[in-house]
């Protein structure tokens, strides 16, 4: 019997060890057990772990042992070692999956006497039997039973022994010297319900470059869902060989860089009202602060205003005074005849005065006059002295 | 057009995220009494947010405390105030439009028995929805056009309230045009998503995404309806296998009930 064992976890799950899908055999039993962890349920990879090795240790194809031994098996999952977060937050969700337990699919085969095989399953993990001329599924032979498929083990419900009869699946098989069985969990049974000329290229991997080239090939395609891959390929008549074909220890998916989505339309207008409440509340108070001390300016501008009006009236109103009141000098001459008579004598003063100066510039200028005609007539007497002398000088020569 | 990838292979991850809006009406009738429950709508309305927050973070949560930021939730307030339309986060998370899961959980505003929170109830003014369905455009718009967001799940669009737009124009015209608009916006998985959560002063008449509603029932319920897009052919098959009565062609309409279910009709990782 050769029996191969392709696994490949989801590239969210970046590395082998977070894979939810478990196996195991019993070469001495003839038994394999494969085993699909709900995404979503608490610890489903541990809960999937417990029972298939209890499984494949203890094998039954009656339903009632099964539910039994299963439910046997919830204890050893409960207490084992489980971390919570020291986020309250998360550790909240933690513990309320908790309460909603580990969930699991589960596949079991046993080899039998006369080219017979026992099967029971629950969940969608699926069966192909591949012969020389046929194909055979169980349970589910197309896509849409697969889907609809709504039975999983969970522990809660074990406990509360709300899983019966009805949840498991059962068959027993013959089987040919040259066919071939492949256990598969859903994203691969989907697949090859789907596709069943990829059965040969899945049967064909011998190594997991071809394994993983094969999930990237598919997944990238859009024709298998991005999921935990996980098959179990037994030979039925080839020579005894266990082959795993699993990730080797340094492989795994890249992280993803999170890059943080902002919407580009929206963030501007964040940044136009970006004001907490008490932003807005500060803005008002000093808005209304603001209008308020608007208001005594304006209330003391009218005060200001008042007191403008009432000065420049009392200006007109000096200024009328001042005009209306001013003294008349006719009447001043009347009510003070004494003052006028002291004018009258500085007038008479001043006139005396300014007559008399001018009779001295006059004299002043007679006298300039007369001294100027004596100068003259005496050059003119020197001249004529100088001539005469000169005429007697020259009959002596 | 180009063609359309089949939603059914795809699984909401942290590489194909997915965007939820939420359109919180924060107006004055909020105040109200919901239904024959002690409290109003707005508390209501916020505790119905705060679970719906808590049941996302579920669906996120791995081993170890680890959350995977398979959804970025935008919370979108309008009528606090006077024709406001702002973003509802508080706290840490103020003034940001979208928030991925993974920073929605390190930042509650409080922690109440052993849950966290992050609304809290508002009744304020006006109803100015369509200005609210407007920015949920914008944000959709620039969302798909980012990154690799054009290969995810469509964003979904969650209008919660009580009662009539405010801003709706005549005829609800402007609230119809926005809407048509958000309708031509998709990713290569298909259209936008909105859903609208009608929650009323009426007790003890919860509908949940009928395919069809009484012609006697109000003109604004009506509207609510008809604005709402039917649920994708994976959401359905999703909810018929989970055991809900979700006909083919139901709305994303729902009368006095939360959205919490909604959760339930996506793909996320393995289902529960």
């Amino acid at each position: 019997m050769n029996i191969t064992i392709l696994q490949l976890h989801k590239r969210a799950s970046y590395q082998f060890k977070n894979i939810q899908d478990k196996f195991a055999f019993n070469e001495t039993k003839k038994c394999f057990a494969l085993s699909d962890g709900t995404t979503q349920s608490f610890y489903s990879e541990t809960w999937a772990e417990i029972f298939t090795k209890y499984f494949v240790a203890n094998p039954t194809f009656e339903n009632q042992k099964l539910i039994a031994d299963f439910t046997s098996c919830v204890e050893q999952f409960k207490n084992s070692n489980f971390k919570f977060s020291t986020n309250p937050a998360k550790a909240s969700l933690e513990k309320t999956k908790q309460q909603k337990g580990g969930t699991t699919t589960f596949i079991g085969l046993q080899f039998l006497h006369d080219s017979q095989f026992n099967v029971i399953s629950c969940g969608d993990s699926n069966l192909f039997i591949i012969s020389k001329d046929k194909v055979e599924h169980f349970p589910y032979s197309d896509i849409n039973n697969l889907d609809s498929n709504n039975f999983f083990i969970n522990t809660e419900q074990l406990l509360q022994n709300k899983i019966d009869e009805t949840y498991f699946k059962t068959k027993t098989f013959s089987y040919q010297s040259n066919d071939t069985l492949i256990l598969a969990t859903d994203a691969l049974s989907r697949l090859l319900l789907k596709q069943p000329n990829v059965i040969s290229e899945l049967t064909a991997i011998n190594d997991f470059e071809s394994l993983h080239k094969f999930c990237l090939t598919y997944w990238e395609k859009k024709e298998m869902e991005e999921d935990d891959i996980s098959a179990i390929i037994i030979k039925v008549e080839s020579k005894n060989k266990i082959q795993h074909i699993l990730p080797p220890k340094d492989f795994s998916f890249p992280v993803e860089v999170e890059q943080e989505f902002v919407p580009t339309s929206l963030a501007k207008q964040t940044n136009q009202n970006n004001f907490t409440d008490m932003d807005s509340q500060e803005i008002k108070h000093q808005f209304n602060g603001v209008a308020n001390d608007f208001h005594q300016v304006k209330k003391k501008m009218k005060l200001h205003e008042m007191l403008l009006m009432i000065a420049i009236s009392i200006g007109f109103l000096n200024l009328f005074c001042f005009f209306y009141f001013r003294p008349n000098s006719e009447k001043v001459e009347k009510e003070n005849p004494k003052q006028k008579t002291e004018s009258t004598i500085i007038e008479n003063y001043n006139q005396g005065i300014k007559s008399l100066t001018t009779k001295i510039e006059a004299l002043e200028k007679k006298v300039s006059d007369f001294t100027e005609t004596k100068k003259e007539e005496a050059k003119e007497q020197l001249k004529a002295e100088k001539k005469a002398q000169t005429n007697t000088e020259k009959p002596n020569k | 057009m180009p063609t359309l990838h089949n939603i059914q292979s795809l699984t909401i991850s942290s590489t194909n995220p997915c965007l939820i809006i939420y359109l919180l009406d924060q107006s004055g009738s909020m105040n109200d009494q919901f239904g024959n429950a002690a409290h109003t709508k707005a508390v209501e309305l916020a505790n119905a947010i705060n679970d719906i927050i808590y049941e996302v973070g579920l669906r996120c949560i791995g081993n170890a405390g680890e959350l995977k930021n398979r959804f970025e939730i935008a919370i979108i307030g309008y009528g606090k105030s006077e024709n406001l339309v702002q973003s509802g986060w508080e706290g840490q998370l103020s003034n940001k439009w979208v928030v991925s899961i993974k920073n929605i959980f390190e930042f509650p505003l409080v922690q109440e028995n052993d849950k966290p929170k992050w609304i809290r109830p508002y009744s304020g003014r006006d109803t100015p929805m369509t200005k609210a369905f407007e920015n949920a455009k914008r944000l959709c718009n620039d969302w798909i056009n980012w990154g690799n967001h054009k290969d995810c799940h469509p964003p979904i669009i969650v209008n919660i309230t009580d009662g009539e737009a405010t801003d709706a124009g005549n005829n609800y015209n402007n609230l119809k045009s926005q809407v048509e608009q958000i309708k031509h916006l998709g990713t290569n998985y298909g259209a936008v998503n909105i859903l609208n959560i009608h929650i009323s002063t009426r007790a003890g008449d919860k509908l949940l995404f009928p395919n069809e509603i009484l012609k006697s029932n109000d003109m604004f319920g009506r509207l609510l309806f008809e604005m709402s897009t039917p649920l994708n052919e994976n959401m359905i098959r999703l909810a018929q296998q989970k055991g809900y009565s979700i006909q083919d062609n139901a709305r994303g309409y729902v009368f006095n009930g939360n959205a919490t279910d909604l959760i339930n009709f996506l793909n996320i990782g393995t289902p529960q």
